[in-house]
């Protein structure tokens, strides 16, 4: 297999390094398809995989533009992009009782200060006893990992408290969560209500039978686009769970959609029992066309208690402003050591 | 092999379901007859259209001829998505053939990593990382009976035995099982 040492990504390449060395007794370790970097790394289908191009928007001059954003952490991919519905799009849905916004921006044009091309940051809000640690994931506080928010961590291993998904990110920013620009998202789970759900394990310490609670869920896309430019028809959300614990499940989730513009909250889904962690349809209030949304998710595990949210911190409130040619950056779906780091601006 | 590089799959998933695994790496791997390997010997750097390509002036670069990857992860690697979302899914490291293989395997649910050894002396050793939210039910090939066992964060539990087989349901986490010589 001496073929396998030219770095050759074609499937042959791939198909001969799974393969191996048949029949030895004594095979090649080299040939072997290598685990390095950890899951998420090497191949990277289901990795966020992101190209995060910054371009969140483009005044089209359409005014059939609706935008949705994901609270994505820094280390999967650090904005989310605008899609684009027809005129006609199926959002005309029953209207839900519309829940009050939470701490919507007072400050229409806050990102002034800070300059709009920077202004995107995210961050993450973690469950009881835990904190950010970077890279997407909620850490025990005072465990060891809780200060990894290095950008490369991911690039070497997986470390111990990655998710799996979003190792080798690209310029990960630190979390700002005292950042006074920090938006309408509330601090859940405290701030959000878990309509029809028993929401027991909110406050747990994570000494519960039931283990620890789940860390918030990742790799949030919407139809499986990690940064959809436009979207058409309605939006189906899609994200990962991410649990501490072993042998976890999704017992249920929430779902929050609130416009951009001033915080308001189209669509609380309310706290719905399914393991479902793809394809799920908006099902809120109408939804209008050029405007911005942004959107969360929670999960709650076997034991019933309850996850974080990520948490996107962003300072503009025109989408058109959200366009920032400066600021490119790119998330290589693999590894490669000396690039990984590379912030692209 | 007289079968063609865009159809090879089902000749490997024909093998493989016949119990013959170890002639799937046989046909990978054969540098004499038609095959991916004799690509390879003859300085190819892609999968082909046909077996004799730069002879019938045929693409030599063709997708189409890289199906196999199918079967090297479902039967060598031995992963298989078995319901929708990937929320369920089998494992079942092959009983002959290669003696290892590892990868990870993204799902719609996330990575699946699995990593299999199969000692000379015999018996097996299989290491498993599942995501949150999938249920995996692994098939570890046996000679002899309550050779296995199992543990791990995703507590794996033994389901049942045949004459061939030793089956466990496991959760998400990592978890090993080993099968005794």
């Amino acid at each position: 297999m001496r073929h396998l040492r030219s770095a050759s990504f074609s499937p042959l390449a791939i198909l001969f390094a799974l393969v191996g060395c048949a029949g030895s007794s004594n095979p090649p370790r080299d040939a072997r398809v290598d685990r390095s970097g950890g899951g998420g790394d090497s191949g990277a289908v289901g990795d966020a995989g992101a190209v995060d191009s910054g371009a969140s928007s483009q005044d089209s001059g359409a005014g059939d533009m609706v935008v949705i954003e994901s609270g994505v952490p820094d280390g999967a991919a650090d904005i989310s992009i605008p899609f684009q519905v027809g005129p006609d799009a199926a959002f005309d849905l029953s209207p839900s009782e519309p829940l009050a916004a939470p701490d919507a921006p007072s400050d229409p044009s806050p990102g002034v200060e800070k300059g709009n091309a920077d202004a995107a940051t995210l961050d993450m809000a973690c469950a009881a006893g835990y904190q950010y640690g970077g890279n997407g994931n909620c850490v025990a506080i005072g465990s060891e990992g809780a200060d990894s928010g290095s950008d490369c961590d991911g690039t070497g291993g997986q470390d111990d408290t990655a998710t799996g998904q979003g190792d080798g990110a690209v310029d990960a920013e630190p979390a700002d969560a005292a950042s006074p620009d920090s938006l309408q998202t509330p601090d859940r789970p405290d701030d959000l209500p878990a309509n029809g759900g028993t929401d027991g394990a909110t406050g747990g310490t994570g000494e519960t039978s039931g283990g620890n609670p789940p860390l918030a869920p990742t790799d949030l896309n919407v139809a499986d686009r990690a940064a959809p430019l436009n979207v058409e028809g309605t939006p189906l959300f899609g994200w990962v769970p991410n649990d501490p614990d072993g042998n976890e499940i999704q017992s249920a989730y929430e779902i929050q959609v609130a416009r951009v513009s001033d915080g308001l909250v189209t669509w609380d889904s309310g706290k719905v029992p399914s393991s479902a962690e793809s394809f799920v349809a908006y099902a809120g209030s109408a939804l209008a066309a050029g405007t911005s949304y942004t959107w969360t998710v929670r999960t709650w595990d076997r034991t019933d208690q309850v996850s974080g949210t990520l948490r996107k911190l962003r300072t503009p409130t025109r989408w058109d402003l959200v366009w920032r040619p400066r600021r490119v950056r790119l998330k290589l779906p693999l590894t490669w050591p000396d690039s990984a780091c590379n912030k692209v601006r | 092999m007289q079968q063609g590089p865009m159809t090879a799959h089902w000749l490997l998933k024909a093998l493989n379901d016949a119990g013959r695994p170890d002639q799937v790496v046989a046909r990978l791997t054969d540098q004499a007859g038609f095959g991916w390997a004799r690509i390879l010997s003859m300085g190819g750097t892609f999968t082909w259209e046909g077996w004799t390509a730069p002879a019938q002036g045929e693409s030599e670069s063709h997708g189409w001829g890289a199906q196999a990857l199918v079967d090297i992860v479902e039967s060598l690697l031995g992963l298989r998505v078995t319901a929708p979302g990937a929320s369920a899914i089998l494992i079942a490291p092959p009983a002959v053939g290669l003696s290892y293989a590892n990868g990870t395997v993204h799902t719609e649910r996330g990575p699946v990593y699995i990593d299999w050894t199969r000692p000379v002396a015999g018996g097996l050793a299989l290491d498993l990382t599942i995501p949150v939210n999938v249920s995996a039910t692994v098939v570890l090939p046996i000679t002899k009976p309550a050779s296995t066992s199992a543990s791990g964060a995703g507590q794996p539990t033994f389901v049942s035995e045949d004459t061939a087989q030793a089956r466990y349901t496991v959760g998400s986490g990592q978890s090993s099982f080993v099968v005794a010589n």
